[in-house]
């Protein structure tokens, strides 16, 4: 079981600690629910070090990028960040990924947690001459700061340019002689940042993050990894292994925003004739009568025909009722209509409903 | 925090408190704190007939469903509707009003068998 160098700050706190992904992560420190407030309404901190972090270097860098992800990265200004997929041949998705260019010869890509060695291999066999990739995951801590009050924070501690940082930017600087990348954005729904530290700062980044304060107000709480999930649930996120796999195509998760086909790239003759045809799923999500959690794998039917299955679902603390996504037949997609859902031997009437569930103001 | 001396557990974290000729069921706070919130319970109707060693609903929480299991024989004879707006209960009083059920025992014998509060401790 992999450790981030957080594991003992999270323990000493009270966390309680699961496996994820092969790693030991707290899931919630108090409550899920009141995790998931105090994010919606103050400053959420988390410890996402478990993601993978890779930086690719060379003058290939660029080109090779260009053809491993679904979005174009050789026009991609330094300074800037994007939101793309890895797909197979077939156009199944392996994996959804931040790219980010640190300079003109220098990317950072963060995966998830639990593909990160299937991309390391997946990147390696298409590097080009030229390029090189270091696995810095290991070596590294990412924490986010999230919520409404983050970029006020911030603003406070580092004056300049990071609290003038653009969504999906990047911003490399140095804090008392340790580097730091700083992203704009994140997981959740709301406004903040992800930070890479150096491993051996990331106790002292924590402590000192945790302890800030907007006028005497402690406004920054630690959150687990189960209010990360419903907070991303509510804001429509996908998760790889529920929303995103291998057997599901960027198309068909509504991710068009993140496909270019302006440029070549693995999957791309597959997408161009998903795209063509129209997908035969989309993906949805679902407003429930009830509190009770639809989960994944769960039936959606319409009129006792099986259109599709939940990917990801539960309790929403914001909109005090189950939520859930999930695929359907796109012939019945449509926004406002009625599908059930079988929970537990019972169909209970879902709402085809716009995402996401939750926009922040 | 020791648990309530006034009846009786089973090592699935159940409690069954005798009040007249009723025994009121519940889930213990051990079990609430581990389920974490609790965001729904799916209770059995008045007059449903339940069983010994069955499961006759189940407590959601964000994380898990989890089935309840009843360790007397009798008949549901009230539930606490209270839970159905506010499953929190269970976690901010699962020994009182985070009651769940009220059973009509066909055999009081059978309280004597589950877990005595001092067993149900060493337990967890």
């Amino acid at each position: 079981m992999l450790k981030t160098p957080l594991y003992q700050t999270h323990v000493d706190a009270g966390a309680r600690m699961v496996d994820f992904a092969g790693w030991s992560m707290p899931v919630m420190y108090t409550s899920i629910i009141d995790e998931h407030n105090w994010t919606r309404n103050h400053i959420g901190m988390f410890d996402v070090s478990h993601m993978g972090r890779l930086e690719i270097v060379g003058e290939t860098a660029a080109e090779s990028l260009e053809y491993l992800c679904t979005r174009d990265m050789v026009d991609l200004d330094p300074g800037h960040t994007r939101y793309c997929l890895m797909c197979n041949q077939q156009g199944g998705i392996l994996d959804d990924l931040m790219v980010s260019r640190l300079a003109d010869d220098k990317f950072y890509v963060v995966c998830n947690a639990g593909n990160r060695t299937k991309i390391i291999a997946h990147i390696e066999n298409y590097l080009k001459p030229g390029a090189t990739m270091t696995d810095l995951t290991l070596q590294t801590a990412m924490l986010a700061m999230q919520g409404p009050q983050a970029v006020e924070l911030i603003s406070q501690l580092l004056p300049g340019p990071l609290s003038q940082l653009a969504r999906r930017c990047v911003y490399v600087d140095q804090l008392m002689g340790i580097e730091f990348i700083a992203f704009r954005g994140g997981y959740t729904g709301e406004d903040g940042y992800e930070v890479v530290f150096p491993a051996n700062v990331a106790t002292l980044a924590w402590q000192q993050l945790h302890s800030l304060n907007i006028d005497g107000n402690s406004v920054v709480k630690p959150i687990g990894l189960g209010a990360r999930d419903t907070l991303r649930l509510e804001a429509a996120l996908p998760l790889y292994g529920h929303e995103l796999s291998e057997n599901i195509d960027p198309l068909t998760a509504g991710l068009d925003f993140a496909v270019s086909f302006e440029h070549d790239f693995i999957g791309k003759e597959t997408l161009l004739a998903i795209k063509a045809a129209g997908p035969a799923k989309t993906r949805v999500g679902l407003k429930l009568q009830t509190r009770r959690a639809a989960r994944q794998g769960f039936g959606i039917f319409n009129e006792d025909r099986k259109v599709g299955e939940i990917t990801s679902g539960g309790f929403s603390p914001t909109l005090n009722t189950s939520i859930a996504m999930g695929y359907i037949d796109t012939s019945v997609a449509k926004i406002g209509e009625t599908v059930q859902v079988e929970i537990g031997g019972e169909k209970h009437d879902a709402q085809i409903v716009k995402l996401p569930f939750y926009r922040r103001k | 925090m020791p648990v309530p001396q006034d009846r009786k557990y089973l090592k699935t974290h159940e409690w069954f408190k005798p009040e007249g000729d009723l025994v009121v069921v519940g889930i213990t706070d051990h079990a609430a704190q581990e389920l974490t919130d609790i965001t729904f319970v799916q209770m059995p109707k008045v007059g449903t007939k339940i069983s010994a060693g069955q499961s006759f609903g189940e407590v959601e929480s964000v994380k898990a469903t989890s089935e309840i299991y009843s360790g007397i024989d009798g008949e549901v004879v009230e539930i606490n509707e209270e839970l159905s707006s506010n499953p929190g209960l269970i976690n901010s009083d699962a020994f009182n009003a985070g009651w769940i059920i009220k059973v009509r025992p066909s055999d009081t014998s059978q309280l004597e068998k589950l877990l005595s509060p001092g067993d149900y401790e060493n337990f967890i």
